[in-house]
């Protein structure tokens, strides 16, 4: 929709929820000629109040229902929350069940990236880097699902452990899986995409976020990376398996939307090596706390050795937390998330905070897209992976 | 960063702050300091200086027997890597009838953004804030704000 | 006299023009043919509404492809004839679905896609959520939270078989 003021040369747009280049949100902005004067983005339209919902679910309830706020990226959600909650019960999950959490925290690190991947080139105008990175996500899809039974909503992670074990035959399927990403990614993408002369002529130098003003905005994740300061939660305060594991922090130095990309293409393969390793140092043993063990029957505890499904035990859901107050963090795929939950030794909590990385980032929208060209706000849309659900909760 | 040092920063911290607030440290690496809010702004501008430059999360819990309000700054630091191993609480209390607060957006840019969510769904007025408009909510909602405990939620 | 004469004929001229058109669309074997071309070109609209909407951009991707029957995501309400609302549908965008649903021209459809389109699924008690029934009229509705690609194909081709028997 256009407005035009009556003896201005400004024109007011906003380009709204039903645009193809917008996702679930609304944009207004000025424009004089070719340039954005101004421009403010407006979030909220996504918004199911699950900050409010959680004082009204048990324990267990909640861990569905913060994993559908960033769908894209549920093990990194799940396993925020999960480590909130055995602060406050004050255990450790056993070897086994941390190396598991982190497989899939990786897994689901590597699909958020092919996503932003391919939302990044149809809003270029290539329509082929949309197919193949979405095509490219099958494969790990697939073994998401060998290991837990669902596509993109796990609900792998309870507190103590893990609900299931891995399967026959799982480790050549991975090692194969693995193989094809790193061949796509090496050779078919940068040919197609990275080192196309018209990628290159619209993302570089385009929209370039210097390092003192990344700092003082509190930005989060590759977008913070990509302009020289090497930030990242699994070396800062590692978490799960991340202490015994060999592991390159990807960052650059330039701050446009070429490198951002590239941080990207770098946390990739990182995280492929990372994959490699758990397969390798996989440790024996139980795969939920022993307090808890002892509480389940001995009936469904012969079943979970001969086919590795152990469910969710019937006794969490009297689930009584002593009181205090935690805060937990961890890395998903684009930033820092943050866990704060109060609680009163009650069946329910008295309050649950979290901060998503995407609230975080759309402070850039205001200060990169002020000053540019029309046409550069897809290439800066896209290098940023927003993710309005994410954002709104 | 090992323990001791982490402790050494927590005693440097106690003994430049303790005569304005409360101190009390949480092990690991949790410090928490209860602040009145007319000495919030010197506070702040002392952790500036040591070194603690954003805001990670503005927190507001509803406590309506005891009549306040609690509003926590997370605040950690992405320049120095050995301080951001650290997380530091910064708490007040605010009077629930009144609901006013002072906004930190000049010490701290990062906390534009988190002020004005919680005014939108808690109701606290920030002075000194560039813009208290709603944010997530729409425009023309006239309720009780959500997060305060006297709004029910119904089934549908 | 003479004018009201006119008017009259030429009033009497016009329905009757479209009382022979309409049945020339509706009750001779043509019908077929206009139904069968309405049900093999539905073009969806471009409105994401919430997080439903991964699947549904997975079901264009190579692996399992809904453009064979007949579908393309297209640019404005003007051009389309198809609303997928996906998932949980807020009172903010409520406004935008009603706004585009009048503006797309006859004959259009919506499916309902998600088990929050259909009864606010895990969020039952919400307060920024509305159920999409108040909102627009549904042909199909999909369970599932999310639905499976296949499923969403499958909800395609049931209304396109709703579309030939007469819908």
């Amino acid at each position: 929709m256009l407005k035009q003021r009556n003896s201005e040369k400004e024109i007011e747009l906003f380009i709204g929820p039903q645009h193809p280049a917008s996702g679930h949100m609304r944009f207004i902005g000025r424009v004089d000629g070719d340039i954005f004067t101004n421009f403010i983005p407006d979030p909220g339209w996504v918004h199911r109040g699950i900050e409010k919902i959680a004082e009204n679910r048990k324990w267990v309830q909640i861990i569905p229902l913060v994993e559908r706020a960033a769908i894209l990226d549920a093990a990194n959600m799940n396993i925020g929350y999960v480590m909130a909650l055995e602060k406050l019960l004050d255990i450790e999950p056993p070897p086994r069940a941390q190396y598991l959490r982190t497989l899939l925290c990786e897994i689901n690190r590597i699909t958020s990236h092919l996503y932003g991947f391919g939302i990044a080139g149809i809003m270029i105008g290539s329509s082929t880097f949309y197919m193949w990175p979405f095509a490219d996500r099958e494969p790990l899809i697939d073994i998401a699902q060998l290991i837990t039974g669902a596509r993109l909503t796990y609900s792998y992670m309870i507190p103590g452990g893990v609900r299931r074990d891995l399967p026959q035959g799982f480790r050549e399927k991975v090692l194969k899986a693995l193989k094809y990403i790193e061949r796509r990614l090496n050779n078919d993408y940068f040919r197609i995409f990275f080192d196309n002369p018209v990628t290159k002529a619209r993302y570089q130098g385009v929209g370039v976020l210097k390092r003192n003003d990344a700092i003082k905005l509190g930005i989060v994740g590759p977008n913070l990376r990509a302009s020289n300061v090497k930030y990242d939660v699994r070396k800062v305060e590692p978490y799960a398996a991340y202490p015994e594991l060999e592991f390159d922090v990807a960052y650059r130095e330039e701050g446009d939307c070429y490198a951002r990309l590239l941080v990207r293409v770098e946390e990739i393969r990182q995280s492929i090596k990372i994959i490699r390793q758990i397969l390798d140092k996989l440790p024996q043993g139980p795969i939920i706390h022993k307090k808890y063990e002892k509480l389940i029957s001995l009936k469904k505890l012969e079943e979970c050795q001969k086919t590795g499904i152990l469910g969710l035990p019937a006794i969490f859901t009297a689930l009584r937390p002593p009181a205090g107050e935690v805060i937990s963090r961890v890395e998903a795929a684009r930033g820092e998330l943050i866990f704060h939950i109060i609680s009163t030794g009650e069946l329910r909590p008295y309050r649950l905070r979290m901060v998503t990385p995407s609230f975080r980032n759309i402070v850039l929208f205001r200060e990169l897209i002020s000053g540019a060209r029309v046409m550069d706000f897809p290439a800066i849309y896209g290098s940023i992976d927003y993710f309005p659900p994410e954002s709104d909760r | 960063m090992t323990i001791d040092e982490i402790n050494r920063v927590f005693k440097d911290l106690k003994s430049m702050i303790e005569p304005e607030a409360q101190v009390s440290t949480l092990p690991p690496n949790r410090l928490v300091i209860t602040a009145s809010i007319d000495k919030l702004e010197l506070i702040a501008n002392l952790l500036k200086n040591y070194g603690f430059d954003h805001v990670k999360s503005v927190t507001a819990t509803d406590y309506p027997m005891k009549n306040v309000i609690e509003i926590s700054y997370l605040i950690s630091s992405f320049n120095n890597l050995d301080l951001s191993k650290i997380i530091l609480t910064l708490k007040i209390l605010i009077d629930r009838s009144k609901s006013t607060s002072k906004s930190l957006c000049k010490v701290w840019p990062s906390a534009e953004f988190l002020e004005r969510e919680t005014y939108d769904l808690m109701g606290i007025f920030f002075e000194g804030h560039p813009e208290n408009a709603s944010l997530i909510l729409p425009e023309d909602y006239k309720d009780i704000r959500p997060l305060r405990k006297d709004f029910k939620l119904t089934k549908y | 006299m003479m004018m009201e004469k006119k008017l009259s004929l030429i009033s009497s001229l016009y329905s009757f023009i479209r009382k022979i058109v309409l049945w020339i669309i509706f009750k001779t074997p043509l019908r077929k043919l206009r139904s069968w071309g309405i049900s093999y070109s539905l073009w969806p609209v471009h409105l994401t509404t919430a997080c439903c909407g991964c699947e549904f951009g997975a079901s264009s991707a190579p692996r399992f492809d809904a453009e064979r029957a007949g579908y393309l995501p297209f640019v404005g309400p003007r051009q389309t004839n198809l609303i997928v609302v996906e998932g949980s549908l807020s009172k903010k965008m409520a406004n935008a679905v009603r706004l585009t649903y009048e503006q797309m021209p006859n004959p259009k459809y919506v499916i309902a896609l998600g088990a929050c389109a259909i009864d606010l699924g895990i969020f039952y008690d919400s307060y920024n959520l509305v159920r999409v029934d108040e909102v627009v009229p549904v042909d199909v509705y999909v369970p599932g939270c999310p639905p499976r690609p296949e499923a969403i194909i499958r909800s395609v081709l049931m209304l396109q078989r709703k579309i030939r028997k007469g819908g």
